[in-house]
């Protein structure tokens, strides 16, 4: 009886310590995923800033759709 | 069993005894070495071997404008670098580096012999590079990650954000004054990890400072851009040195826009000039010219010396003081008050100056802020001169009525105009509304202060409907009038001092314009200043329209309503033509068809050009497994466009930035 008990106490001593190495490895695998999804997302900041300055707009919106600046004589001003 | 081999038996039992015994000893005796004598030491060691310590590069802070539009963020790149010992064969690996890293042999190979244990090839290297260098199989050299600052606005507001060094210093500008709060901290973590060198648990991290502070400024993206394109095309158009626009709010004294030129791009700014890089709105001083007169009326209406229907004779454009004669541009005779300043004469200067004093025009050229630092936070202000009244000759204080003998800055001079928008407050400009922490939370908000007061707002009622008449078309400066709104302002066209022979030369010309609009309840004061323009050198005619265009656009953009009463109903003709406009617009005949790259089915589409969130869109769609390296655009794919997709389905795509 002592025997099985004191069997069933190792195993589980190893088992609680393997899950604990697993857990600890898919823990840092996480973490280094969450870095590199945060610097992602700085790199998709930085490339919606770039994207939405005014010269990059401006060329976008006369060179791909044509667009420009309205004259005086078609801006109307609403009361 | 005899005597004699029990005895035996005896003996033997107890050297087993004795040698267990022994043996035992042995190993206590190991075990108290190992244990106690060195067991510090040796923990340690075993830690060592376990444990490591993994650097987190911090980011500086992010700069925004007062929309939340980023101006200034910091992305992680990679550097080069080596362990010089560790390099075996050096010269093979210098020429192999050099010709991968574009470098000149001789300073790697200089690097390679270093005697200190660690030393830079090249920082912040780009993607390619990376890759290149990797194929080498070179020991004793490693990547470390650090950051690099990007600017997505380039040229635009680069003279007010400034830029920061590669060890992410502060050199220039905001980076600079404002160092402290946007420089971060690197982190340091301790974790265990395996034999293979796979980290298991993160302790930490041990923060041994505060997360940097990122700057919300109060200036606008949008506005800069308008400012700085309509300046470069003043200064091209008339072949200015330089140039300066100040976009300012009157009640607050905030700074929306301040451009300058030369401009450089602070993404690359090591490949311009330092006389390039300078905030010249700020660290550049010039004679004011006729704006002066401005700041005189303002004065001697205070002083209740004159009044804008005072009438004074302007002597018919020669008028002599000692031995000098002054002239005008043209013959004036009798002209009142309020037309000196409209047609600027300066024989009417002198004379308003005459009845108010050189002492009491200092008093108020002092009182409007010239002659001092204005406080603004930023770098290099230049406080002018302004020079005692008892130093100076008589016709040192006759010109100084209209602008001479005096040194302004063009912040100074703007802030000056500003103080007669808002009824006589001077107001300490500034260019950081709020520092944030990584959450948002203000940690210390800035707010508008008033310097002092330097005019009644009844007089400086009078001289805003004053300088109202010298946008009107008889007035000198008809280009800076802005339709539907009223505008107020002053030109000037400053005569520079020929270094060579210390006299004013006839060539050399500072062409100002400074003024706000609405003139009746003023949002704007816009200040432009071209150094030295060639062909006509006229404020009028060089600055104003800068002022005309930049007011229009940037009253549109903050929606302020027209001073004018807009036209409430159309004609038949105008309701016409704007409904065959919108059915232009809506037909789909009109339709600008945009062709899209072309991909094959089963195959690699094609990624150069694209951004990151496109590329992780049709990475997605595709089911692939893209690795990103490098910001910006595509500028390489691999494998390439059209090539056919594998099992394995990854995609490596090398990103590079827009400079």
């Amino acid at each position: 009886m002592m025997l099985f008990l004191f069997l069933l106490v190792g195993i589980s001593h190893v088992w609680v310590n393997s899950k604990r190495t697993q857990i600890g490895y898919s823990l840092s695998h996480i973490k280094k995923e969450i870095g590199q999804i945060r610097e992602y997302n700085r790199k998709l900041k930085l490339e919606i800033a770039s994207l939405k300055s005014p010269e990059s707009l401006e060329k976008k919106a006369g060179k791909e759709f044509g667009l420009r600046y309205p004259l005086p004589k078609q801006i109307v001003f609403l009361p | 069993m005899k005597i004699k081999d029990k005895k035996w038996i005896r003996i033997r039992i107890y050297i087993t005894g004795i040698c267990f015994f022994l043996a035992f000893c042995v190993i206590f005796l190991r075990a108290y070495q190992l244990q106690i004598l060195e067991g510090s030491q040796l923990s340690s060691l075993a830690k060592r071997g376990y444990t490591g310590k993994l650097t987190l590069i911090s980011q500086r802070g992010t700069i925004f404008d007062r929309n939340g539009k980023e101006l200034a963020l910091s992305i992680q790149v990679d550097s080069l670098c080596c362990y010089p010992k560790e390099v075996k064969n050096k010269t093979t690996a210098a020429t192999r580096l050099a010709s991968a890293l574009n470098l000149d042999k001789r300073d790697v190979l200089k690097k390679l012999h270093s005697s200190r244990s660690f030393a830079w090839i090249k920082r912040k290297v780009t993607p390619e590079e990376i890759n290149k260098v990797r194929g080498l199989n070179i020991t004793g050299i490693d990547f470390i990650k650090e950051s690099r600052r990007y600017y997505p606005c380039m040229e635009t507001g680069a003279h007010v954000i400034g830029f920061a060094s590669q060890d992410n210093k502060g050199l220039e500008g905001i980076e600079l004054e404002y160092n402290r709060y946007l420089e971060g901290q690197e982190k340091r973590f301790s974790r265990i990890h395996d034999a293979l060198g796979r980290s298991l648990i993160f302790n930490g991290p041990r923060i041994e400072r505060q997360d940097p502070f990122n700057l919300i400024l109060t200036l606008d993206k949008d506005i800069s851009y308008k400012a700085r394109k309509a300046l470069m095309k003043a200064v091209r158009r008339s072949r200015a040195r330089s140039g300066v626009c100040i976009v300012m709010r009157p009640q607050t004294g905030e700074i929306l826009a301040m451009a300058v030129a030369p401009e450089f791009n602070p993404n690359i700014f090591w490949k311009y000039q330092p006389y390039e890089w300078r905030n010249r709105a700020i660290t550049d001083c010039f004679e004011p010219g006729s704006t002066q007169k401005t700041f005189l009326l303002a004065g001697a209406l205070e002083e209740g010396v004159v009044s804008p229907e005072t009438v004074l004779n302007c002597e018919k454009g020669k008028y002599a003081i000692g031995s000098f004669i002054i002239h005008d541009s043209r013959p004036y005779g009798m002209l009142k008050v309020s037309e000196i300043i409209k047609f600027s004469s300066n024989i009417g200067a002198i004379k308003i100056g005459q009845r108010l004093g050189a002492e009491r025009f200092n008093y108020y050229l002092k009182r409007f802020g010239f002659g001092e630092q204005t406080g603004i936070d930023f770098p290099g202000e230049r406080k002018g001169i302004l020079r005692p009244i008892r130093n100076m000759s008589l016709v040192g204080k006759s010109t100084l009525y209209f602008g001479q003998g005096i040194s302004v800055s063009p912040l100074q001079l703007a802030m000056a105009f500003g103080a007669i928008a808002n009824g006589g407050h001077l107001m300490r400009p500034y260019i950081v509304k709020s520092i944030v922490d990584q959450k948002g939370k203000a940690i210390r908000n800035f707010y508008p202060s008033i310097r002092r007061d330097v005019i009644s707002p009844e007089t400086a009622e009078r001289v805003r409907r004053v300088l109202e008449g010298v946008v009107r078309k008889d007035g000198t400066a008809p280009e800076a009038a802005i339709k539907k709104y009223s505008v107020a302002g002053k030109t000037g066209t400053a005569q520079k001092v020929d270094p060579i022979k210390k006299t004013y030369s006839n060539k050399k010309f500072v062409a100002i314009f400074g003024g706000f609009t609405p003139s009746d309840s003023p949002a704007l004061v816009i200040l432009v200043a071209l150094d030295e323009p060639k062909g006509i050198p006229y404020g009028g005619v060089v600055a104003a329209p800068v002022f005309s265009d930049v007011g229009y656009w940037t009253l549109n953009h903050l929606n302020i309503a027209p001073s004018f009463q807009p036209e409430t109903s159309l004609s038949a003709s105008k309701a016409r033509t704007l409904r065959k406009n919108r059915h232009d617009a809506s037909h789909p005949g009109k339709e600008k068809i945009i062709a899209l790259r072309p991909d094959f089915p089963g195959s690699m589409p094609n990624l150069i050009g694209l951004g990151v969130r496109d590329v992780l869109k049709k990475a997605k769609q595709l089911g692939l497994r893209v690795v990103i390296k490098g910001s910006g655009m595509v500028v390489k794919q691999v494998p390439e466009a059209g090539a056919p997709l594998t099992k394995d389905r990854s995609l490596t795509v090398i990103f590079r930035p827009p400079v």
